[in-house]
């Protein structure tokens, strides 16, 4: 079976801006990789409930728990994750207790730049668990990650931290996370888009930041609700030339079909326009009309970004060629 | 075109667009602008969102840090349009806001050199939302806008627009910081040595966690902002005073779908709540069905014409499909907004349809503004 191998490695983050569907893509994608068995963690980011409605499950909780054979799902808070931190690093609940209950602790922990995104990201990369063999290791981390403007600095915070904090014990965490998210082996950052002009040119500047900024290695790239498409290029003339001159009853319907022929003509250049524009491999996903379930839209979605005998991308994107 | 949206540009001094993100908000916020333009009104139009949309919508390459002017060129039946508008560069914001506040050089320098100040500037959650609010208290007491639109920033949930100052401002001034690095601070010097009764303890375990430097430097930090707290907090007084104004609206967007819907709801109450005015509950992005179907055959004779028979045939059918995919997205999405307004009380609610696929162009941003208002479809413009 051959696949992008991106959509193998044990941390991905989907991201991408507001509204174009993460949520739907990291579903898919953990969806897939659990019904092959592999042992698969949706983590979502301090978001209001997604994943639980779209697969029909209750809500996602602070806490992971297993929703489907081999899927496991989690919505990371800043206060849980650093309490799990917290427990980790000092080892006794009483000190952990006597220390984080306290008022005045709590709200300087909150002050401590980055620590809520640190600690989210960082009890993601402990269940990648690199280097260690525990229950709470999964084969695949699934991240649906904070909207783009959220997104970048989510992703960047390991390295930030690692960089620019005091020497100390965060630092040190901040060092070794930062490892793992820039591994090419371990991490890939999926960007998902929309055939829209406005969500295509944020996605070529987000992947152009991500590569040029080597924030984290590039996965694959993800223009969500695309066709499918009714129409070839030409149709659109002729649309317009009789919609103009049709008998008014017919004009309505020739007026949608002409909307439509326009959007896919839109949604070609868009997508080309990414191909040209950007250092990944594309996939799209069809905007799913008939009304199925969520859960089984997902369930399709997934086939589809996971599919026996899909085009296999092989190698890593080059970081150079964003910039060539 | 909604009296509502007509009697807001009109009236009001400040509207404040509010909503999930993606749900077209800085369009909203730009039509909006539109229409007090054509109201003839002078209008100030703020963005923050980092990805420049706003600039792509209004064909502007980019939007300055100050107010800049935007021409847009006369359309059919509009006159030719002025509005300013500036996009919000946060960290220019927050640096300025220093500049103004500080009360010596000294302090300026220490405060913008701090590491935690970047930080607060720059990624502290809410650090968006409260320098919007900031910047919208100085343009309203300092300028002379008729009426300035404020589009706020892509919050991962938008009600988090409305608990953002009170958060910044608790670091700001925060007393529990204070009261724990006391000493140091009173001392006028950086140094930890804390308060008796478990202080120490606490603080020891807490360098254990974020390290004994980060604690120093934090303690810097607060000794630099010593001073500006009470005119950070009366500016966030201020601001809100803005917001609770009865010259200030809050237009709530959403698209029509459940999890948008839902989200505005939320957003609704919370206005309600705060004691602030809700101007309307915008349903963007709504399909029209079609009505009424002709006969298949009809549109197949015509499309024969252009196309040919044999193309036809496949076309009637992908007309059809087109418009049976549209009706069946515009009952679902139908239903949605009926479901999540029947739940509401009966606040102002406005329509704007689905014009175009998006809003990237003046023509565009014309077409929802005429959707929103009846200024911008006048022809004669009410400036002159």
């Amino acid at each position: 079976m051959t696949t992008s191998a991106s959509l193998r490695r044990s941390l991905q983050i989907v991201t991408g801006k507001g509204g174009v569907g993460k949520s739907a893509v990291a579903a898919a994608i953990a969806w897939r990789l659990a019904r092959e068995g592999r042992r698969t963690l949706l983590f979502q980011v301090n978001a209001a409930d997604a994943h639980g409605s779209m697969l029909g499950v209750d809500p996602i909780v602070e806490v992971e728990r297993e929703i489907a054979p081999h899927l496991w799902a989690v919505n990371s808070t800043p206060a849980a994750a650093l309490r799990e931190y917290g427990l980790l690093t000092l080892r006794l609940r009483a000190i952990y207790n006597a220390v984080f209950e306290n008022r005045l602790v709590k709200s300087f922990l909150r002050f401590v730049p980055s620590l809520g995104e640190l600690n989210m990201l960082g009890k993601a990369w402990y269940h990648v668990g690199v280097g260690r063999d525990a229950p709470d290791v999964f084969d695949h981390v699934v991240v649906d990650a904070p909207s783009t403007g959220h997104g970048l600095p989510f992703l960047n915070v390991a390295r930030v931290v690692a960089e620019g904090a005091l020497p100390g014990p965060l630092k040190s965490q901040a060092e070794a996370m930062a490892r793992t998210v820039q591994d090419p082996r371990l991490t890939a950052v999926h960007v998902v888009s929309l055939p829209e002009p406005m969500a295509v040119e944020e996605s070529i500047e987000l992947l152009q930041r991500l590569s040029s900024e080597r924030i984290a290695p590039l996965g694959i790239g993800v223009v969500n609700r695309y066709g499918p498409h009714l129409f070839a290029d030409d149709d659109l003339g002729r649309y317009e030339r009789l919609r103009d001159q049709a008998a008014p009853a017919l004009r309505p319907v020739l007026q949608a079909a002409w909307l439509r022929a326009r959007r896919e003509r839109q949604e070609r250049e868009l997508r080309d326009r990414l191909l040209a524009s950007t250092p990944v491999v594309w996939q799209a996903l069809p905007d799913l009309v008939e009304p199925v379930t969520r859960r089984e839209q997902i369930g399709q979605l997934g086939d589809l970004l996971i599919e026996p005998g899909s085009k296999a991308s092989g190698d890593e994107p080059d970081h150079r060629r964003a910039g060539a | 075109m909604s009296q509502i949206i007509d009697a807001l540009v009109r009236e009001r001094r400040v509207l404040c667009v509010v909503g999930p993100g993606g749900v077209g908000k800085t369009t909203i916020a730009a039509a909006l602008g539109v229409c007090a333009a054509a109201a003839g009104r002078r209008v100030l139009l703020i963005t923050i969102d980092p990805a420049r949309r706003l600039a792509t919508a209004m064909g502007l390459d980019e939007i300055g840090q100050s107010e800049r002017e935007v021409r847009i060129p006369a359309q059919a039946g509009l006159p030719e349009l002025t509005l300013n508008a500036m996009m919000l560069d946060l960290k220019y914001a927050w640096d300025d806001m220093v500049r103004r506040l500080a009360n010596s050089d000294r302090q300026r320098e220490a405060i913008l050199g701090n590491q935690f100040y970047r930080h607060l500037s720059t990624s502290l959650a809410g650090a968006q939302e409260y320098i919007a609010c900031e910047h919208l208290y100085t343009l309203c007491t300092e300028r002379s806008y008729d009426l300035i639109v404020l589009d706020t920033p892509p919050s991962a949930h938008a009600i988090d627009f409305f608990e953002a100052p009170g958060r910044v401002l608790d670091v700001l001034e925060n007393d529990a910081i204070k009261l724990l690095l006391a000493p140091s601070l009173v001392a006028g010097r950086a140094s930890l040595r804390l308060l008796d009764l478990g202080g120490r303890y606490v603080l020891k375990v807490l360098s254990r966690l974020v390290g004994m430097e980060m604690l120093h430097a934090l303690a810097e930090f607060l000794l630099a902002f010593e001073g500006m707290y009470p005119h950070a907090r009366d500016r966030t007084q201020g601001f809100r005073r803005i917001f609770a104004s009865p010259t200030t609206a809050f237009l709530v967007v959403a698209t029509p779908t459940r999890q948008a819907l839902a989200e505005a709801c939320e957003l609704s109450r919370r206005l309600e709540r705060d004691g602030l005015r809700l101007g309307a509950l915008v349903i963007n992005q709504i399909r029209t069905p079609v009505d009424d179907l002709p006969e298949p055959d009809a549109v197949e004779r015509l499309l024969a014409q252009e196309a040919g028979a044999a193309r036809a045939e496949r076309l009637t059918r992908a007309t059809f499909e087109v418009v049976r995919q549209r009706n069946h997205r515009a009952a679902v999405e139908r239903e949605a907004v009926a479901n999540t307004l029947d739940r509401l009380p009966p606040y102002p609610r406005v329509f704007v349809s689905r014009l175009a696929d998006d809003v990237h162009d003046i023509e565009t941003l014309i077409g929802v503004a005429r959707e929103l208002c009846s200024t911008s479809a006048r022809a004669d413009g009410a400036a002159t």
